[in-house]
């Protein structure tokens, strides 16, 4: 499995920003640490997004939730939630930003099928 | 009481929930069960600018900037599109409950943008129209 934890000389755009952005979702806010595959799974699609689509943003949210806001190589626009208890919710638009589809309870390896397009 | 339709609200933007990639908010800026923003017509009536509310949590912030009825309209539209009941209404909140102290001389200019149907942390959808739908935004510092 792809993961985040290993600093590299050549990384792709982005990863600093995953890395931090993991770290501290593994944290948890308020001392309530999410589920440890949910970290697995955070690592997983991080992974895959810095090697699949371009600058890919992870963020924690403030209500602890790791969020991948991400632009595909052919342009479509996904928009992904990954909540402590590992619950997944992604969106995916097109190029011009147009709702396609909601993936309400997706699990990590459709969302990264979604990146391939 | 509901804010005028037509009156500019302004959004502070934290550095991490803005995208230097596509230059706009993120949708996760808009994420809050009760979202704070401010009156800019009632800020510059006390001679002040939102830039002068950039203290404590807000130092380097950007902004978004929408109309109440932006945050109404766009939530019809997120309603639409997730085919999901949701309803927000964007209220004055000057009661310090509501406001922290160091921004109490401003207390008058609070408003909160409250979803009354559907999530309380709003649609993802809504996040989204909200941050492609600024009629203004500056980055942070």
């Amino acid at each position: 499995m792809t993961s985040l934890r290993e600093s590299g000389a050549s990384e792709p755009a982005g990863s600093d920003m995953a890395r931090e952005a993991i770290a501290a979702f593994a944290k948890g806010l308020a001392g309530q640490q999410p589920d440890p595959s949910a970290v697995e799974t955070a690592n997983s699609i991080a992974g895959a997004a810095l090697s699949m689509t371009v600058e890919p943003e992870v963020t924690v949210d403030v209500d602890g939730a790791l969020s991948f806001d991400l632009r595909t190589k052919d342009g479509r626009l996904i928009l992904a939630e990954l909540s402590p208890d590992g619950g997944l919710d992604a969106s995916v638009y097109d190029r011009q930003d147009k709702f396609l589809m909601r993936m309400p309870a997706a699990t990590a390896d459709e969302l990264i099928a979604c990146f391939r397009g | 009481m509901p804010v005028p339709p037509n009156d500019l609200l302004c959004r502070f933007i934290r550095p991490d929930d803005w995208s230097k990639r596509d230059n706009r908010p993120r949708p996760g800026a808009f994420k809050q069960p009760a979202l704070s923003v401010w009156h800019i017509e009632r800020l510059r009536a006390q001679g002040a600018a939102p830039e002068d509310l950039r203290i404590e949590h807000l130092r380097g912030c950007g902004q978004a900037h929408h109309t109440a009825a932006d945050y109404r309209i766009l939530a019809i539209e997120a309603s639409i599109a997730d085919n999901a009941p949701f309803q927000v209404q964007v209220e004055w909140r000057p009661e310090d409950r509501y406001v922290s102290e160091p921004w109490w001389p401003w207390a008058n200019a609070h408003v909160q943008v409250e979803a009354i149907e559907g999530p309380p942390n709003f649609l993802v959808e809504f996040r989204r129209l909200l941050a492609l739908n600024a009629r203004r935004s500056l980055p942070p510092d």
